[in-house]
């Protein structure tokens, strides 16, 4: 049987994905900072540079900047490069409003969740299995 | 979400489909953010307006209102385009993305936006009164508006601005709520003379200190030069996050230390002095010295005072041979100084004057700058990703320095 460790949380988007997770421990500004094409992090200053984040949990302790950001995260929809999922400490009004964008334009589902109890971003590790299910308010990681 | 009557009738698709679909979107946003009602606004300021920062997603979602035959109904004005709507050629602007600006103009027009094309539209279309609901975007226009004028706005996003410029309102949460803005820190300045560069320092470091907190300053005499404002919010929203600060005995909701915080205490206390002004000034250049490629001001907009004052720096000098200087404004900025001479002295001085647009949302990364002078603290803290150069921020007199030497 698999070990299993649960995160509750508030969901603030819909759906639930169940994907590989990618870890920043520092705060994150789409703007300028992730190449569409290719879902791959830009930004130089930033410690995950170059690595992809398309496809996975991403997981980082909240949003910055510029108030464009909610189109980055339409645009990386658009490109089928954006994340499986958000996985916050608190969660930037911009980033909801990218993943709940990404429903409407492109019923692509980005399934977001914040505010728990332990802190996410210590809990989980880049590489681990984890579901996000933003209905339920809940991240499951497989240990 | 307590929706009015009129506005279950707009969900509802009484109001046509266009207004359907902004209040669809509004609802979901309105309910992530646990918001429980909406609130009427009195102008929305829209950053869909640049195809650099949009890409195609965005300009496929100002086409999707515009089909739908949406209008807005509310004075709706928009941030910079990605080029200079009559000159981009001259900038190296490659036909395929001009042809992406004018589709989003296209859209734009059909839509009922005002056109002004800045990031200052306070300045040049809207004049939000204190206590005024908006919908804005353009981080620094935002801080500008809750801050000096006591307007209310969150830091809106794209196409969520679009929605409330239709339907006329957006969800009650966050700056909307009076007690929300009250200040979480304190910060006391100790300089002994505050000039222009000194806010664009001070407001990065603010935003750096604040992220997105509500900074009371104290420790700042009034400034009749409201330009030093605008510069150091937009430095404040870029480093960091701040929508809204209050400067004790200055800004229309701190007349007191007491009615700044309302019911909080501070949470931290800081010290802006000399010593922080210096290590702020390093922390702005990426590096210290070196061949300035070239000098790019004007982030926010330059006033038509500003303009004079370039103009009069430049008046009789010659920048060097291979800089580029350029100075970003909105178009009625540029004809007023092109009326008044001013543009005739940038242009003999070999500087150029440019509309509609700004370093950090047209293609300026095409010319390959390798160091550009700036003196915008924004602008400084974007070039790295905006531009891809690196930057030595100064006043604008170390600025038109740089540009007559050719080296820093």
């Amino acid at each position: 049987m698999k070990n299993l460790k649960i995160l509750k949380g508030k969901g603030i988007t819909r759906g639930k994905k169940e994907e590989e997770a990618i870890v920043s421990k520092t705060a994150f500004g789409f703007y300028g900072a992730v190449d569409p094409k290719t879902g791959k992090i830009s930004d130089r200053r930033h410690e995950l540079y170059g690595k992809k984040i398309a496809g996975k949990v991403f997981v980082f302790p909240e949003g910055r900047g510029s108030t464009a950001g909610a189109i980055i995260i339409l645009e990386l929809a658009r490109c089928g490069t954006a994340p499986a999922a958000m996985v916050n400490r608190i969660t930037e009004p911009i980033l909801a409003t990218g993943a709940i964008l990404a429903e409407k334009f492109y019923k692509i589902t980005i399934p977001v969740v914040d505010n728990f109890k332990e802190d996410p971003i210590k809990e989980i590790s880049t590489g681990d299995k984890v579901t996000v299910d933003a209905d339920k308010g809940e991240v499951t990681i497989c240990l | 979400m307590n929706l009015t009557k009129e506005e279950q009738q707009m969900l509802d698709g009484k109001n046509g489909k266009g207004c359907q679909l902004a209040m669809e979107i509004l609802t979901d946003v309105g309910k992530a953010f646990g918001a429980e009602r909406m609130i009427p606004v009195k102008s929305a300021h829209i950053v869909l307006s640049t195809y650099k920062s949009i890409f195609d997603a965005g300009v496929e979602a100002l086409e999707r209102f515009a089909k739908l035959k949406a209008k807005v109904s509310v004075p709706t004005t928009t941030d910079p385009a990605g080029m200079d709507l009559d000159r981009w050629k001259e900038f190296n602007v490659p036909g395929k993305y001009a042809r992406k600006q004018f589709r989003i103009g296209k859209a734009s027009h059909a839509m009922g936006f005002i056109p002004c094309w800045t990031c200052t539209p306070y300045l040049c279309a809207l004049l939000p009164r204190q206590g005024d609901h908006l919908a804005w975007t353009e981080s620094s226009a935002v801080v500008f508006v809750n801050s000096i004028l006591g307007a209310r706005t969150n830091r809106e996003t794209a196409v969520v601005d679009i929605a409330a410029a239709i339907a006329g309102r957006i969800p009650y949460h966050g700056l909307h709520i009076t007690e929300k803005r009250w200040g979480n820190i304190l910060i006391n300045v100790q300089m002994e003379k505050m000039s222009t560069e000194n806010y664009n320092i001070f407001g990065y470091y603010m935003g750096k200190k604040a992220g997105t907190k509500i900074p009371v300053i104290t420790g700042l005499d009034r400034n009749d030069r409201f330009e030093d404002y605008k510069g150091m919010g937009a430095a404040a929203a870029a480093s960091g996050g701040v929508a809204l600060y209050h400067i004790v005995g200055i800004t229309p909701e701190a007349r007191t230390l007491e009615e700044a915080f309302g019911k909080n205490t501070p949470e931290v206390k800081y010290v802006f002095s000399d010593a922080e002004r210096s290590r702020t000034k390093d922390d702005m250049c990426t590096v210290k010295e070196g061949k300035i490629d070239a000098v790019l001001v004007g982030c926010p907009h330059y006033t038509i005072t500003e303009v004079r004052k370039v103009a009069e720096l430049l008046e009789g000098k010659r920048v060097k041979k291979g800089v580029q200087f350029w100075i970003y404004t909105y178009k009625n900025v540029e004809l007023m100084a092109e009326r008044l001479g001013y543009k005739k002295i940038i242009e003999k001085a070999g500087a150029k004057m440019t509309a509609d647009t700004c370093m950090i949302v047209s293609p300026t990364e095409l010319w390959k700058f390798n160091i550009i002078m700036t003196d915008s603290g924004k602008c400084a803290y974007y070039s790295p990703t905006q531009v891809q150069s690196q930057v030595i921020f100064g006043s604008i007199e170390e600025c038109v320095t740089g540009a007559i030497k050719g080296y820093k």
